[in-house]
């Protein structure tokens, strides 16, 4: 009896920790999509001085929630992620807008590849 | 490295609370759930370790789902008999009454060659000693030999054998056993007072042993030079 219970709570718990994970993924996610499209926005309205801001907020975003994201999901997705933003800030800072749009669309891909894949749809499973 | 290493030691203690949770069955005879999960534990566990840019978590979830999933079937495989047989199979007899099933033999893929192999393996060298082989769920053959052919025991031959009750190991490098000490319905009070007039210290006992008829042996440590 006493086995069945740890076992239920064991089993519990993992699927509480896949919820949790899917949460987070989900909620970092939508928030780095709406950013980096907004951030866009600026950058084709010529608002480059709003645009650095909250790319370096993104960034600082990104970076705070990795450390979580660490625990679930392969390092190399999350660092391949990150450069994109560096680079893409690194672009801002010196006002080159076509390196600019080429990572943050890169950015923006691969981030919604790694919202699909942790996703337990049916071609994942497959 | 330093990652892998502490990865290691704690997938290590993660296998052997799983291990230990899936009981001692896992320990002993493998069924076949039993020798998957245990397969999968192993390759499963080995990635994270090598692999630190995969999250360890990778390795444990799946782990503890499988523990959670084998004991779960083996719950459910002693509460219906169906169940049971369709995850583990039934016993098959490939030898029945001195005979040899040769279509069972040929559903089992056994051939001659492995039949006699898994006999000589219980010590038995002629097809004509064997009344019944049974091949069990777990891929071991057990045998019943022919009355004739069975070695005769004690019961057999009219002799009363004494009974001294099992034979434990009470102090094992100068730590006494209280289990053991039940078992032979002994007390700790006893065995320091054996310890007294053999004049030995606990500390010195190298491995003693007892059964219930209170017959002791005691093997001191060697002394290191």
């Amino acid at each position: 009896m006493k086995r069945l219970i740890i076992t239920t709570l064991l089993l519990i718990s993992t699927i509480a920790l896949c919820g949790f994970e899917l949460f987070n993924m989900n909620l970092v996610s939508r928030t780095m999509t709406d950013n980096l499209e907004a951030i866009n926005s600026l950058v084709s309205s010529g608002d480059i001085s709003e645009a650095k801001k909250l790319s370096s907020q993104t960034y600082e975003f990104w970076e705070d929630k990795m450390k979580l994201l660490a625990v679930f999901i392969q390092h190399d997705s999350l660092e391949s992620i990150e450069e994109c933003l560096a680079l893409m800030n690194i672009s801002l800072e010196n006002e080159e807008i076509s390196n600019f749009l080429c990572e943050n669309q890169r950015a923006l891909v691969q981030i919604s590849n790694l919202n699909d894949t942790e996703y337990p749809s049916i071609e994942n499973i497959l | 490295m330093a990652v892998s290493f502490i990865r290691t030691i704690l997938l290590y203690i993660v296998i052997i609370f799983a291990v230990k949770l899936m009981g001692k069955r896992q320990i002993s005879e493998l069924q076949t759930s039993e020798l998957v999960v245990t397969l999968l534990i192993s390759n499963i566990a080995a990635i994270p370790m090598q692999n630190t840019g995969q999250p360890l978590l990778s390795g444990l979830l799946p782990i503890i789902l499988l523990i959670c999933c084998e004991i779960f079937i083996s719950k459910l495989m002693l509460k219906s008999q169906k169940f049971r047989q369709m995850v583990c199979g039934r016993p098959v007899v490939i030898i029945n009454n001195g005979k040899i099933d040769q279509s069972a033999m040929k559903e089992l893929r056994m051939s001659t060659e492995d039949l006699s192999e898994q006999l000589r393996q219980l010590d038995i060298f002629s097809l004509q000693d064997v009344a019944f082989a049974i091949v069990e769920t777990n891929g071991k053959l057990s045998v019943l030999k022919k009355p004739e052919k069975l070695q005769p025991d004690a019961s057999m031959l009219g002799i009363v054998v004494p009974d001294s009750g099992i034979e434990t190991v009470v102090v094992s490098d100068g730590v006494i056993s209280n289990f053991s000490l039940e078992l032979c319905h002994l007390t700790t009070d006893w065995l320091k007072e054996v310890l007294r007039r053999q004049n030995v210290k606990l500390s010195d006992v190298f491995i003693m042993t007892a059964n219930k008829d209170k017959n002791y042996n005691i093997i001191k440590k060697e002394e290191t030079p």
